[in-house]
């Protein structure tokens, strides 16, 4: 049994990425399978107390099934002192190189002051070389969709969400860089997008490239 | 690997996109030979079976001989690969299955037989063993439902009879060795195998029928080939392979934790459990492998829950022993004990305050029958006085759900055993009350779970006929009736569906007709509530003539050739008969702690087995 309170010796932040077939696990699944990789790593973690202690983890933002990021967030808490060079090397280790861990360190900046994510969205099929218009006018439109709401699902206008965007053409897909908005309050799922193109594309592409802070400019780390 | 695109298509894709933690990749082009395990049913069944991760590991530790994973996709992905003409494949590599040298099926269960059709045909490899080339891969069954392969016999190249750790390797080397040699055609390949221990080629067998149905003979076609095969066991647990890994499944599986496996058999003996005979010997591991193997798989999975799993796990010798080692070091890692298959008579405090892995406030125990009368029938040497003293624990610890299981339709079952069963139920609830001192916790609730009774090959009860629907619905309902108190919830199993068990269970070959009009008429999933239908099934058996009472509702003859004789699980069948006798007079039969009564296993051989010491004559 634990003997009285372990010391909470500091926090740290993993940034990690999420891609290939690890893109298709959801979110509860990505916290079991980090739960497991801790424990093989053998890194000292905190454990919630209570009557069914776990490894307490927070995440940063939630990611949609099928996209990819380079720039995923967890807070974790250690109980024993390890350098942030051997945790990174110990995780990366015991982690599929799908889900490899990039950097370690102590955290600056909470999650709660995350603004905003920029994502880079692929449309494949009828959106090549003139689709920028058309992508443009519903992008600065309102833009209705079935969103997940307290309150269950809700017709909303999630045009609020949208930051700036630039639409490459190219032969047979477009490519759309865009911010979306990300606080809690706010946060925007890019698959929304894809949700109110009237024609939707026949395969697309979802890959989250920054997250920001509320000015939209400062890059979070 | 599957197009993205698809995947984004179909529930849960973590099932079909590999990639997992502790999977097994060689290079095709250095292996020799390539095994795909398949499990027929979906990947997160699949993945929570201990036999297939031992016998993943078993074959994979040969370096060239690479083993894959395969399952049966969800309906939605089905639906996709026949849209797209995408043939199925194995997970690691992504490649066809038809491309594999060797397929082997898991038998777990009768109603996954239309699964191993589906997955045949989606695999595009022919249904028929008969009708497959030297360029197919080898078919081969095992599991628990390979005790009587003979409804699936036309679709199988060959059964592995018993435990596959050594003999799958050894038919893998076969194969090796005469591709080698380039003796391999595939009838060359099964002459040979069916010489080998524990293997049975169906297909090097002649079935003769009498005119009511019956089997007039099942004889080998040539002389090397065995009469009966005798299934495999491994002699010393201690020594058997263990994997010291796991996959690691990403999506959420049914049993997402270390298993343990402390023992192989059962020294119980109740009277309608196959598993309880046919894993027989009892062999053991010892305390302190398996802390080493705890320890290990600690350090590789990650999982913070440690299963000990075995048929009765209170029975291990050295349960103490084993636990108090476990403990050293699990309470300080976090991780905690499980005991799933704990007997009404072991539950002690001693024993709770151990195992945090009981934190649930469930309580479950299975006494199968509502009477002692009965209990002493089919065996289940547990007692009314073992429930009061496990629920004196139970409630002292605070748990107050109560679930216990039972079976409708058992061989000399009477009206008064049915009532007995809800005379038990009440009898925990007013135990809660009846007893002194102060209560914790909520008024208790009681769930009883009642199955129907399916006649299993290699039991005492082999021979016994299923009650008709009719009676079922009739005994269920009576059942209901007699439940009066409204803190018992009684669930019970849909009848049609242990009728259906019921027929494959003890069935020949003719089935395979009714399974393969089955395939044709798009039936799988028999497993899944929502895809069971019995009409159609009722429509095939009458396409293909076939009764279902005459495997479901017949008593068997204990003269006639039985479908299985040609197994040998070790275990006699005059002992079977003795204990059917025992079971109409109502006499139950010590356990094999207490006194060996011959069943005839001991000849197998075991290190660390109860039957070491028995007169081996004594079954003959
Ligand atoms: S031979 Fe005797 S001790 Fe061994 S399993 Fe059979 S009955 Fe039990």
């Amino acid at each position: 049994m634990v003997q009285g309170l372990p010391v909470v010796t500091r926090k740290i932040r993993i940034k990690f990425i999420k891609q290939g077939a690890l893109k298709f696990i959801s979110h509860l699944d990505l916290c079991r399978t980090m739960k497991t990789a801790l424990i093989r790593a053998g890194i000292p973690i905190y454990y919630t107390e209570g009557f069914n202690p776990h490894p307490k983890m927070v995440f940063a933002l939630p990611l949609s099934i099928g996209a990819s990021s380079d720039c995923e967030y967890m807070d974790l808490k250690l109980v024993a002192e390890m350098s942030d060079a051997e945790v990174k090397e110990r995780l990366a280790a015991a982690l599929p190189v799908e889900l490899a861990p990039i950097a370690v360190y102590e955290p600056q900046v909470k999650f709660a002051e995350i603004g905003w994510a920029r994502y880079r969205m692929t449309f494949f099929g009828d959106y090549g070389v003139g689709s920028a218009a058309k992508l443009t006018e519903m992008l600065t439109s309102p833009m209705i969709v079935m969103k997940h709401t307290k309150n269950g699902e809700r017709e909303t206008d999630i045009q609020g969400g949208i930051g700036r965007f630039e639409i490459v053409e190219l032969e047979g897909a477009a490519v759309l860089d865009i911010m979306l908005k990300a606080d809690s309050a706010n946060y925007t799922n890019p698959e929304l997008i894809v949700q109110a193109m009237k024609e939707k594309p026949e395969d697309y592409r979802i890959e989250r490239m920054g997250v920001y802070l509320a000015d939209g400019i400062t890059l979070f780390v | 690997m599957i197009e993205e695109k698809i995947l984004k298509r179909v529930l849960k894709p973590g099932r079909y996109t590999g990639g997992e933690f502790g999977q097994i990749i060689k290079d095709k082009a250095k292996v020799k030979a390539r095994f795909a395990f398949c499990f027929p049913d979906t990947y997160e069944i699949g993945m929570s079976n201990l036999g297939i991760r031992i016998l993943y590991g078993a074959l994979n530790a040969h370096e060239d001989i690479w083993c894959e994973r395969a399952y049966a996709p969800w309906i939605d992905m089905e639906e996709e690969m026949r849209k797209g003409d995408i043939p199925l494949w194995a997970v690691e590599s992504g490649d066809p299955l038809k491309e594999f040298d060797i397929v082997g099926f898991t038998l777990q269960y009768e109603l996954c037989y239309t699964n191993v059709l589906n997955v045949l045909e989606l695999a595009k490899i022919p249904l028929l063993a008969s009708e497959r080339t030297d360029s197919d891969p080898i078919i081969i069954g095992g599991g628990p439902c390979s005790y009587n392969p003979e409804p699936v016999a036309d679709f199988f190249d060959l059964f592995s009879i018993g435990e596959g750790e050594e003999a799958l390797c050894e038919i893998t080397r076969l194969y090796i060795q005469m591709k080698e040699e380039g003796s391999y055609t595939r009838a060359a390949f099964l002459r040979e195998a069916a010489r080998m221990d524990g293997f049975y080629v169906p297909s090097l067998y002649e079935v003769r029928y009498n005119e009511d149905g019956t089997i007039a003979s099942h004889e080998p076609k040539y002389e090397d080939v065995p009469r009966r095969v005798v299934k495999r066991i491994m002699k010393d647990m201690d020594e058997s392979y263990f994997p010291e890994n796991f996959v690691m499944p990403y999506i959420e599986t049914v049993h997402d934790r270390i298993m343990l496996e402390v023992y192989r058999g059962c020294i119980r003996g109740c009277r309608f459990c196959q598993a309880g005979m046919v894993y027989r010997p009892i062999r053991e591991k010892t305390p302190d492998r398996l802390n080493e193997q705890a320890k290990c798989l600690f350090r590789n999975t990650g999982y913070d829950e440690i299963s000990l799993s075995s048929l009765s796990i209170s029975d291990y010798t050295q349960i103490g022993c084993l636990t108090d080692k476990l403990l050293e070091w699990t309470d300080d890692s976090m991780v905690s004990l499980s005991l799933p298959s704990m007997r009404l008579d072991s539950f002690t405090h001693e024993l709770m305050e151990k195992i945090s892995g009981v934190r649930s406030s469930t309580l479950t125990f299975a006494p199968e029958a509502g009477t002692q009368r009965l209990r002493d029938a089919i065996n289940k040497n547990v007692t009314e006085a073992d429930l009061l003293q496990a629920l004196d624990v139970a409630f002292d610890y605070g748990k107050n759900t109560v679930k216990l299981y039972f079976m409708l339709g058992l061989p000399t079952e009477t009206d008064e055993d049915i009532e007995g069963i809800a005379q038990l139920a009440k009898r925990v609830i007013d135990y809660y009350y009846e007893r002194p001192g102060k209560r914790k916790g909520k008024a208790p609730s009681v769930t009883i779970s009642v199955a129907c009774f399916i006649p299993k090959p290699d039991t005492a009860f082999q021979w016994e006929a299923q009650c008709t629907l009719e009676e079922l619905d009739r005994k269920q309902q009576l059942l209901k009736e007699k439940i009066t108190d409204r803190r018992i919830r009684y669930n019970y199993h849909d009848a049609n569906v242990s009728r259906l068990e019921a027929v494959f269970a003890r069935g020949d070959r003719k089935l395979s007709g009714a399974l393969l009009e089955a395939r044709r008429r798009g039936v799988r999933f028999d497993s899944w509530d929502e895809f069971f239908n019995y009409d159609i099934w009722m429509e095939i058996f009458d396409t293909v003539g076939i009764d279902p009472a005459f495997y479901a509702n017949r008593t068997f003859g204990e003269d006639e050739v039985l479908p299985w004789d040609v197994i040998d699980c070790g275990v006699d069948k005059a002992f079977f008969k003795r204990e059917r006798a025992q079971a109409y007079a109502s006499i139950p039969t010590p356990n094999c702690k207490e006194k060996c009564s011959g069943c005839g296993a001991n000849r197998l051989g075991g290190e660390r087995s109860w039957c070491r010491d028995c007169p081996s004559s004594l079954a003959k």
